[in-house]
């Protein structure tokens, strides 16, 4: 009995918190891997915590999701689209499990990442500690 | 380490789920409320720790803390491990929604391996500690390998190939996790041993 409620109570935590945090998710593209729009329609591609990989292969495509053009980056890993006047969205994937992807003029913002951090673990912190006293007593 | 969406195929998709939903029912199994202070700590931590990158090269790498959370929760990592990853997909795009029960067995079944690696050799905890971090990084990088190139073959192919790069790549991660679970794991032997995986949690 005392295992199921224990599991209750554990569960219904955890849907609590999962519910909370979905509430506040919001449109981000802070993905592991980053594509940040730069000037002279050109992309930096790498990951969050920084650097990119030189497997990386960006894909440009149109409004209707035609592939307008496929690459690598270069050296500093950038991608120049300039010359792609009819470029909507571009994706990039460095063949590792890694995805990213920008629709072009779109908003780029990350969301800062240590207060999500810090929160969360806050969280499963006070679930920590409510526990522990509840055991102690 | 973590795969996206859109890596995996539908019954790679719902092989790893069903997987994962043995592995969780285990987990959940007999669980004691003296338990519960434990893995809320450490699925916290391995949320936050495993979000951390680390620059490495021209690429950058995050700590999976698959051996020490496999010596601390046993069988109960794989819950510690589904929350987190879930929370890291939901909020970060790290990881997918499609590929949470690939990447949950990629490091639950490493964790129970390493675990039983711990328990069962008599060295000095920062040795094996050392030995079950290594141990457990490898299985994960196996593992990934594997779902990758039974996904799409083309993953292995050619001296550049992304089964070679994941291995020069993960070679410092080894390292730095076995020195990180073996320290952590003494330091944790000598002030708090009650919450090492020896006793209530055994496999």
């Amino acid at each position: 009995m005392k295992k199921n409620e224990t599991r209750k109570h554990l569960l219904s935590i955890m849907l609590t918190v999962a519910c909370f945090l979905l509430a506040t998710v919001s449109v981000v593209e802070a993905h592991c891997m980053e594509i940040e729009p730069l000037e002279h329609q050109r992309v930096r591609v790498g990951y969050d915590g920084g650097g990119f990989s030189p497997q990386t292969v960006v894909t440009v495509v149109d409004d209707f999701g035609i592939v307008l053009e496929e690459g690598r980056l270069d050296d500093d890993g950038l991608y120049d689209y300039s010359h792609l006047s009819q470029a909507h969205r571009i994706l990039a994937d460095d063949g590792m499990g890694h995805r990213g992807e920008w629709v072009i003029d779109t908003d780029h913002h990350t969301r800062p990442k240590m207060p999500v951090i810090a929160g969360v673990w806050m969280v499963f912190g006070g679930t920590a500690w409510y526990y522990q006293r509840k055991v102690v007593k | 380490m973590h795969l996206t969406d859109g890596i995996l195929t539908a019954p790679a998709i719902a092989a790893t789920y069903a997987g994962t939903a043995v592995m969780l029912r285990w987990s959940l199994k007999d669980m004691a409320e003296e338990e519960i202070p434990k893995i809320s700590l450490t699925t916290g931590t391995f949320f936050a720790v495993s979000l951390i990158s680390i620059p490495i090269g021209p690429s950058s790498i995050h700590l999976m803390m698959a051996g020490i959370m496999g010596v601390m929760l046993g069988r109960r990592a794989t819950l510690a491990f589904f929350i987190g990853l879930l929370l890291q997909a939901l909020l970060f795009q790290h990881g997918g929604i499609t590929s949470l029960g690939a990447n949950t067995l990629m490091l639950a079944i490493p964790a129970l391996v390493a675990q039983q690696v711990y328990v069962r050799l008599s060295l000095a905890p920062l040795v094996k500690g050392m030995m079950a971090g290594a141990l457990a990084t490898l299985l994960t990088v196996i593992l990934l390998i594997m779902v990758l190139v039974v996904s799409q073959p083309l993953f292995a192919q050619g001296t550049l190939s992304v089964v070679r790069m994941l291995i020069a790549g993960h070679v410092p991660l080894v390292v730095i996790e076995a020195v990180v679970t073996g320290f952590a794991l003494q330091l944790m032997t000598r002030a708090k041993p009650d919450w090492l995986q020896e006793g209530v949690l055994k496999v």
